[in-house]
């Protein structure tokens, strides 16, 4: 009996691995599964997670700079006018909670998971186009600010400047360093592919 | 001669299965094997990332099959031991070989 064919896990799991091996895992998962689609998606979440821990485990320059893209993307979050934005980010992010009843560890952990995951997740949505996706953002706060600065005369200083535009230079370079590591992962699949022989 | 890598438990016990499955080993069937003749039941995601950390440490490799109906037309990875695999298995079974000598746990002791 032919299954459903579960485009969106596919797809959804290429975020954390090629998508030859996203197809053939999603297969797997969809055979195993034999159409009870709640078992089906329990899997594939947890295999998600799976690929993108080894994943970090074996980038940690990529890791670092997820973090450090998330990071910015969390303190970025409250300035925007994207009340939901920030709402989906509260949980995560120690901005959320009282830091009065936060120890520093705590703060901290909240902090590098927070930015973690912003981080997983504009990497996942920006797959392929991290350069564009990262420049739209960085560039949305100087914007807002300029916008702001206009509109209300706020007062400009040489500090308020360097803010703005130091944050948005560092998720640049984020975003070309996390193109270039996906382009090295794309060459090394292509190789692979190409030394691989179909098989009935 | 090049020193076999070595091998953790897991990825010991998943490079055999793929041996024993020969020509028919893909996720699902290593996944029944480990199941079956190690009583492990493996969530998917672990076998995944050991099988790509073992093609990473060029113990196996893949190669895609033809797609199917009853995966929703996905093809099929198959995986199968090279000889570096061979190497670093025999490398691991004499290892423990040598450690389980003169013991008796298995009931009969290894000479």
């Amino acid at each position: 009996m032919p299954l459903p064919k579960y485009s969106f896990a596919e797809v959804f799991l290429s975020f954390f691995t090629s998508p030859g091996r996203a197809a053939s895992i999603a297969g797997d998962l969809a055979e195993e599964s034999q159409g009870r689609r709640f078992r089906f998606w329990r899997q594939v979440i947890g295999t998600a997670v799976s690929l993108g821990f080894r994943q970090l485990g074996t980038a940690p320059v990529q890791l670092l700079l997820l973090l450090l893209a998330g990071n910015i993307v969390i303190d970025w979050t409250p300035k925007l006018t994207l009340e939901g934005v920030r709402n989906a980010f509260a949980n995560w992010s120690a901005h959320a909670v009282d830091p009065q009843a936060l120890t520093l560890k705590q703060l901290l952990l909240t902090r590098v998971a927070g930015s973690l995951v912003a981080g997983l997740i504009l990497a996942a949505l920006s797959r392929g186009r991290e350069v564009m996706v990262c420049t739209v953002v960085a560039l949305s706060r100087p914007i807002l600010f300029l916008v702001t600065w206009l509109w209300f005369s706020y007062p400009l200083t040489w500090t308020i400047l360097m803010l703005n535009s130091v944050s948005p230079l560092l998720l640049i370079s984020t975003a070309v360093c996390v193109r270039r590591l996906n382009l090295q992962d794309q060459i090394a699949e292509d190789a692979r592919r190409r030394d691989s022989t179909p098989a009935s | 001669m090049v020193e076999p890598l070595p091998l953790g438990e897991f990825e010991h016990l998943v490079l055999l299965a793929v041996l024993r499955l020969d020509d028919g080993a893909y996720g699902v069937t290593i996944r029944r094997e480990l199941a079956e003749r190690a009583g492990r039941e493996v969530a998917p995601g672990a076998l995944y990332t050991t099988l790509d950390r073992l093609e990473d440490k060029g113990l196996v490799e893949s190669r895609l099959g033809d797609p199917t109906a009853e995966r929703g037309g996905r093809a099929k990875r198959y995986y199968s031991v090279t000889t570096n695999g061979f190497r670093a298995i025999a490398a691991a079974q004499r290892a423990v070989r040598n450690l389980m000598e003169g013991l008796n746990i298995l009931g009969d002791a290894i000479a």
